[in-house]
């Protein structure tokens, strides 16, 4: 009997040309130039080529995102936002439309203001979130994960052709139109102010909202909200005309402190303070109020929306599920793996009973501690007790279950 | 209009930078082999409008036409006149294509010609840009590049098809009878900029400001 490949095929005849630099598509920003000559260095995420963090000479990893850190906290730092997705929403029944694939309520959105909303697959497990801003009556801009924009621009279309092709509502992807500088930290307002004619007041422009204007000369839609729990100011522009719009930010911002951060930096800071990451942080078996964002949940929307019936089985319901919560290992120098796995009692001889694992984990220059957030069996109802990880070297690291938001839970640094 | 947030995206005074502005394609024109197989331009900074709405409504082809001049293009194909070009993407999208700087003013004048009707116009300038593909391999090149068949039997010119191109997508468009192009997304422009200098290397590759 013969079957393909009886003959010898060599590996280059199945490759083709798809190899070396062709191998993969690459997706850069339109900020990428500055990126390479400022010496980044990048991480995956997806296809795209991003800016991990940005070390000065004789730095590592760990060096240059301490300092990258605590420049946010203390004085101001900027992010090349741009690879989230954004979908552009038109239609007399955008609203509706977010209504039904959010978890959480879009009725009362005023125009000029932004919300942050979850979506869930129909099983009520959580799969994409984001920021979405009402920019006219009929008209709004969503965000999405960097790695779930395909996935949610499919899943608005297939909801719409399939469930409810009555709404009136379109959907086009604007990711890669727009370029995104994320300005964070106490010093932001300042810096800003030093290139815009948008009135930065509090009031004026208060967290939550966004504004029309120009940056650099540039027009520009600007939104405060925050990843990162610092005052931020996200600046979109075309993105034909985002480096230069860069520059100046980066120019102005000496006085400042200004420092480039990458997604090492971003990711610390949003850990401390309780922000999640889909995908790490939840894995397709996590539903909002296993999150502790039950408040991200319109409990009384009148038509069912895409999650409501999943996230009400019984299995969903149950008190004893993996909750995600803050862990502070007692030693603050030692830095939970990601990815342990974690028991109640470290003495059971093995197998032993594994009751969650770590999703994210860091040392936090800011609050001079490591810290960690992890999902854990009935883990809300266990704020304060005990959890260990036994590790693969034989050592057991401690630490204590405590609130996810370890950093200014209050939020009165993003608020001013 | 109040329905919806429209404004003028793009700067009057300040250069922009299109998505192969990296590449320094005007340091590379001329320089290419004495009759090459491909010859690449990017037809960059022009006004990519994404248009949404009814195509069975006579009112919305009406309305269309009525700013622009055009008649809806049918499946598959798309129509042009001068330097605007109506491209049908889907059963009820559309991409129009127009002189840069001039799309806030083409926005408009579609928005007030479909006045109240249930539309979408998103400006998407900034995220994408075209390749002009010309010269007598042209065709070899998207054979090699591609698995949709681009045999003039089945690519006439004025047709355009989004498809599968090395191992991302993008959009064909047959506009002569050597000459395509190639609709790409800002993202993934170095990708297919590599691809294309690749896959033209045995042609020969020119390159035009």
């Amino acid at each position: 009997m013969f079957r393909p490949n009886y003959t010898p095929v060599t590996f280059g005849a199945i490759a083709g040309r798809h190899c070396g630099e062709l191998f993969e598509p690459k997706r850069y920003t339109a900020l990428q130039k500055w990126h390479l000559e400022n010496g980044a260095e990048f991480e995956d995420v997806g296809q795209w080529k991003r800016p991990w963090y940005f070390p000065k000479s004789g730095e590592d990893l760990h060096a240059a995102v301490a300092r990258e850190c605590l420049a946010v906290r203390n004085a101001v730092g900027i992010l090349d936002a741009s690879t989230l997705g954004k979908i552009d929403i038109q239609g007399p029944d955008a609203r509706e439309f977010l209504n039904r694939v959010y978890t959480n309520a879009w009725t009362k959105l005023d125009v000029g203001k932004a919300r942050y909303g979850l979506m869930c697959k129909e099983d009520g497990m959580v799969f994409d979130d984001g920021v979405t801003a009402c920019l006219a009556d009929n008209h709004f801009v969503m965000t999405t994960t960097t790695g779930g924009a395909g996935r949610v621009m499919e899943w608005l279309e297939l909801y719409h052709q399939t469930e409810w092709p009555e709404l009136k509502v379109y959907f086009t992807s604007v990711t890669d139109h727009w370029a995104t500088m994320t300005l964070s930290g106490p010093n932001s307002r300042k810096l800003l102010a030093e290139v815009t004619d948008i009135d930065l007041d509090k009031d004026a422009f208060p967290f939550m909202s966004w504004k029309e204007g120009k940056v650099g000369g540039v027009p520009a839609r600007v939104f405060r909200i925050s990843f990162t729990g610092e005052l931020s100011y996200e600046v979109n522009v075309q993105a034909d005309y985002a480096l230069g719009v860069w520059e100046q930010l980066i120019e102005a911002g000496k006085k400042y402190g200004l420092t480039p951060y990458g997604t090492e930096t971003m990711h610390v800071l949003r850990a401390e303070k309780g922000f999640i990451i889909v995908g790490q942080d939840t894995d397709g078996s996590v539903t909002p109020d296993d999150l502790g964002m039950g408040w991200c949940v319109g409990r009384t929307k009148p038509f069912s929306w895409i999650g409501w019936r999943g996230m009400n089985r019984e299995d969903c319901l149950k008190e004893n599920r993996k909750q995600l919560i803050g862990l502070k290992p007692l030693d603050p120098n030692r830095v939970l793996p990601e990815g342990a796995q974690l028991v109640f009692d470290p003495k059971q001889p093995i197998p032993m009973t594994m009751v969650g694992h770590v999703t994210s984990s860091y040392m936090s220059a800011a609050m001079g501690y490591s810290f960690a957030m992890a999902l854990v069996r009935g883990g809300l109802s266990r704020i304060g007790e005990r959890v260990f990880a036994p590790l693969a070297d034989g050592s057991v690291i401690e630490a204590e279950i405590v609130s996810p938001v370890f950093y200014d839970p209050k939020g009165d640094r993003q608020n001013v | 209009m109040s329905n919806v947030n429209v404004y003028k995206q793009r700067p009057d005074d300040v250069a922009g930078q299109s998505p192969l502005h990296h590449a320094g394609l005007h340091e590379l024109a001329g320089k290419g082999r004495k009759g090459a197989g491909v010859t690449l331009r990017e037809k960059k900074l022009l006004g990519h409008l994404v248009l949404r709405g009814h195509a069975d409504d006579a009112n919305f082809a009406g309305g269309v036409h009525k700013a622009l001049g055009l008649e809806l293009p049918v499946a598959l194909t798309l129509v042009a006149n001068g330097d605007t070009s109506l491209q049908w993407l889907g059963p009820d999208e559309w991409l129009l294509i127009v002189p840069g700087g001039t799309e806030f003013e083409v926005e408009r004048k579609l928005r007030e010609a479909l006045e109240g009707q249930h539309i979408s116009v998103v400006n998407v300038s900034g995220g994408q840009t075209l390749l002009e593909l010309r010269g007598p391999k042209v065709r070899e090149l998207l054979m090699k590049s591609s698995s949709y068949d681009v045999h003039p039997s089945n690519f006439p010119v004025g047709k355009a098809v989004g498809t599968v191109f090395a191992k991302s997508q993008l959009v064909i468009r047959h506009t002569g009878e050597d000459t395509w192009e190639l609709l790409i997304r800002r993202s993934f422009s170095d990708y297919f900029w590599l691809w294309l200098q690749d896959a033209s290397a045995e042609y020969g590759l020119a390159v035009e400001a």
